[in-house]
């Protein structure tokens, strides 16, 4: 004979297996993310001004900067975690997850930096591609990270995982100042820093500033999501090696 | 608001390479997060709700 549960209970493991990352807060973020990057797209495309100097390639400026910034937090959140795992205190794998959670959203998010870049230069260098110094040292920080995350998925314990790859997200990060400050250093073709310049008008400002606040929203997102995922991978992998050693010691004490 | 893009593009100069720097952003969001749901569901089935630290 069949019980069936309650319509309640039916809906909600239902629910827990269709969003299995999902909190009430999580769904008020994402729902925030939305409501920003549609207001991001409205104001970037249809209402800010066009540049007096680049024209309508500014527009670029509202989805690319705002990109960079997601992978600079990104990589430097991988940074701060790994440390938190490290040290003897506060060492957890939660912190390792978040690590690497962090890593890729950080390596999505450098990865459409170059793309978004490459789009822009087009229009203002008329090339795709050139090998400044701004544009070199952000590729290679992305081959960095895409390594970081060929680290992590090497075998081992999890405990052996966060080691390694915590002290190499603390090597990684080095590069972070490098490629933020290479506009400073060696005087690339990618222009330098507009907004402390004053070349923006109130509402490119505007318009950056939704960019910055939506993009930093949808990291905690990303990440909050990302982490969970990892969580579950876990102890999945643990189940397995759980039932594993369970089966050998019944085939020992046959 | 798709009226109030399709006039605000048709002035927009080189709007293939602005445009597509919108379209890149959003769908390499789209596609991680595609990615992340496919994952998640599949370890879902494999740890119970009440095992989860979150629900």
């Amino acid at each position: 004979m069949t019980i069936a549960a309650p319509a309640s209970q039916t809906t909600s493991s239902r629910s827990a297996l269709r969003r299995p990352t999902s909190t009430r807060f999580s769904r008020g973020l994402g729902t925030a993310v939305l409501a920003g990057l549609v207001t991001l797209v409205v104001l970037g495309l249809a209402v800010s001004p066009d540049d007096r100097i680049q024209g309508d390639a500014v527009r670029n400026l509202y989805i690319h900067v705002p990109s960079a910034w997601l992978a600079y937090l990104a990589f430097i959140v991988t940074a701060v975690s790994s440390a938190a795992y490290l040290f003897r205190r506060t060492r957890s794998l939660a912190w390792d997850r978040i690590a690497g959670a962090s890593a890729e959203v950080g390596v999505l998010f450098m990865a459409i930096t170059l793309v978004t870049g490459s789009l822009w230069g087009r229009i203002t260098w008329g090339t795709y591609w050139v090998w400044d110094s701004r544009l070199t040292t952000t590729a290679f920080l992305l081959v960095t990270y895409i390594g970081y995350l060929a680290v992590r998925g090497l075998g081992g314990s999890h405990h052996q995982r966060a080691r390694r790859s915590a002290v190499l997200a603390l090597l990684a990060v080095l590069e972070v100042p490098l490629v933020h400050f290479s506009v400073r250093w060696w005087r690339p073709l990618h222009q330098g820093q507009s907004v402390r310049n004053g070349e923006l008008s109130d509402l490119m400002l505007f318009t950056l500033f939704t960019g910055l606040v939506t993009f930093t929203l949808l990291y905690v997102w990303l990440v909050l999501h990302r982490q969970r995922v990892l969580t579950m991978d876990d102890m999945v992998a643990d189940r397995g090696l759980d039932a594993a050693l369970a089966e050998r010691q019944r085939e020992g004490g046959q | 608001m798709s009226a109030l893009l399709s006039w605000s593009l048709g002035d927009i100069d080189n709007a293939s390479h602005v445009v597509g720097t919108y379209v890149v952003v959003l769908g390499g969001i789209g596609l991680f997060v595609l990615r992340m749901r496919v994952s998640a569901r599949r370890s879902a089935e494999r740890v119970p709700p009440e095992d989860r630290p979150w629900t």
